[in-house]
């Protein structure tokens, strides 16, 4: 698919902001996906959790291998959307520091389980059936995955895209010092380069941001060097559950209603600000969150109305 | 930044001149990094400053020489005892804050990040922990200085310019200090017992971060209520 280094249609400058020049959402929503996918980013940073809640949820055992099989479908289910609706990237990070933290003396036992999760016989024949390439990126400081590295770069599909790269990190810290560990030993001085000498080739850089819970950014969840601006979007549905409207009113949002321009003439563009004078006094903060059962959940926002918005 | 200031944070990153300004004001470059100047290091800021016992510092002027004598100006004027620090920060090109690790890198063999922090702010800092912005949930290296950012939690008012007040500083810190931490320490086997009660709030089809038009501008969308949602 060809992709510009934009990832949207460019707009006359003047109506950037003009409604009509922007589908409406309804017939969004219905389009084909060979439509959305003009508009679709090239990269995405899928970053689902909470896959305890979700087994929950879902009357199973978080722990039984059934259920574990059962995410591993679901999680390729994700992927599969992301990629019939034109993303050619999904970098999918695996919270691996946790699991280890949490695993202490079983360390080995759960690796051997992301192993398999990602590169075992029928993860392989999914992605055959499936026409993925897949590639595991950050395993300097996780030799045990590197059978599984070696497994998906000669078993999966040599195709540049769809990629899934799963993104491993032990610790926060350890993808900036493979940074500096590259440029010392290759000498490279650009993000293409050095891109090029972490991960085997030139992995566009993430624009969208599909996440869980609550806002936050870090190199475990990031990759440093694979991110551009950086749109952010975080469901509350834990586990694996991204459906088709809801990935379509993320990338309408993505494509069309961020796009809110610039450019020197902005006169107009204030115009009507003084009657949105409540909305823009708003003490709401996106990211600011209560406490539901013990987890982490937004806080209520009312959103913008004639009267004003008004907070919880 | 004082409200930030005296609730005790120690360093403050801001940033002073973004990727984006510099192609939208390209043309009147001169005249928009005398408005940086004068907005940053006029006598009147200078006297706040020094009334405040801030610290101030600029990064990233080596593509902006015409700001130098504001960041040496800002050197001369540390107070004698400090304990806040102000980063002024300037991103010329998006590229930019990767690229000037890199050179530093290859300048000054620096061989970690603590090292290239040296190197590049001449001291120590620890990494940021907080992100507070404005508007759209965007994350960009324009506002991340890439060796400076750690296990950040992010937070975006909607109020736009510098409206931040301290009921809302108050807010963002009690969900930063307890709210976000109590995941990992706050769930046992109970918590998760009750996860199949409150099923309608974990199969919300609400977003953060979808947001509407508000005439020209991005604002977010309702988020209803997690006790909306409870069944």
């Amino acid at each position: 698919m060809a992709r510009s280094g934009t990832h949207c249609r460019s707009h006359p400058q003047e109506k950037t902001y003009a409604d009509h020049i922007y589908p409406e959402l309804e017939a969004f929503l219905a389009a084909p996906e060979a439509e959305i996918a003009k508009v679709a980013p090239e990269t995405v940073i899928a970053a689902f959790g909470g896959t305890r809640r979700s087994a929950i949820l879902a009357d199973m055992d978080p722990r039984s291998k059934a259920t574990m099989a059962w995410q591993r479908q679901e999680m390729l289910r994700c992927f599969d959307l992301l990629f019939r609706h034109g993303v050619g990237h999904v970098i999918s990070p695996l919270a691996i520091g946790q699991h280890l933290a949490e695993a202490g003396a079983a360390r080995e036992r759960v690796l051997g389980g992301i192993g398999w999760g990602m590169a075992g016989p029928e993860a392989l024949a999914d992605y055959a059936r499936l026409g993925w390439r897949v590639r595991i990126i950050g395993i300097e400081q996780l030799p045990e995955l590197a059978p599984s590295a070696d497994q998906l770069r000669s078993s999966t599909s040599a195709e540049r895209t769809p990629t899934l790269w799963f993104w491993v990190c032990a610790d926060p810290e350890a993808p900036v010092q493979a940074i500096f560990d590259a440029v010392h030993r290759t000498g490279a001085r650009t993000r293409a380069d050095l891109v090029q000498a972490l991960y085997g080739e030139d992995i566009p850089p993430a624009t969208m941001l599909l996440g869980f819970g609550e806002p936050t950014f870090g190199y475990d969840l990031i990759p440093p060097l694979l991110m551009q601006r950086l749109e952010g979007y975080w469901m509350q549905r834990p586990g694996y559950r991204l459906d088709q409207p809801m990935l379509r009113r993320i990338l309408y949002d993505y494509a069309y209603l961020r796009r809110t321009g610039s450019g020197v003439e902005r006169s107009e563009r204030y115009a009507d600000i003084q009657s949105q004078r409540a909305a823009w006094l708003t003490d709401w903060v996106l990211g600011v969150g209560v406490e539901v059962g013990g987890f982490w959940y937004p806080a209520p926002f009312a959103g913008a109305s004639e009267e004003g918005p008004t907070t919880s | 930044m004082d409200l930030v200031f005296r609730h005790g944070v120690r360093h403050i990153i801001a940033p002073a001149i973004a990727s984006p300004n510099m192609t939208e004001f390209d043309s009147y470059r001169q005249r928009f990094l005398r408005m940086v100047e004068y907005g940053l290091a006029s006598p009147t800021m200078l006297e706040h400053y020094a009334r405040l016992g801030w610290r101030v510092r600029m990064t990233g002027i080596e593509s902006f020489p015409e700001l130098q004598p504001a960041a040496a100006t800002f050197v001369r004027a540390t107070p004698p005892s400090w304990s806040h620090t102000l980063w002024w920060t300037m991103t010329p090109t998006p590229e930019a804050p990767w690229s000037s690790v890199f050179d530093v890198i290859a300048q000054t063999g620096a061989r970690t990040r603590a090292e290239a922090i040296r190197a590049i702010y001449g001291e120590d800092i620890p990494p940021a922990t907080l992100l507070v912005a404005i508007g759209k949930p965007v994350m960009i290296y324009d506002l991340l200085p890439p060796l400076l950012v750690g296990n950040l939690q992010c937070y975006w008012t909607q109020r736009p310019g510098y409206r931040l007040d301290q009921r809302m500083l108050r807010a963002i810190f009690y969900d930063y200090a307890y709210t976000r931490r109590g995941d990992s320490q706050r769930v046992t086997g109970v918590e998760y017992n009750r996860v199949t009660a409150q099923r309608a709030a974990w199969e919300t089809d609400a977003v953060l971060g979808i947001g509407q038009r508000l005439g020209p501008f991005w604002y977010p969308l309702p988020f209803p209520s997690a006790g909306e949602n409870v069944c």
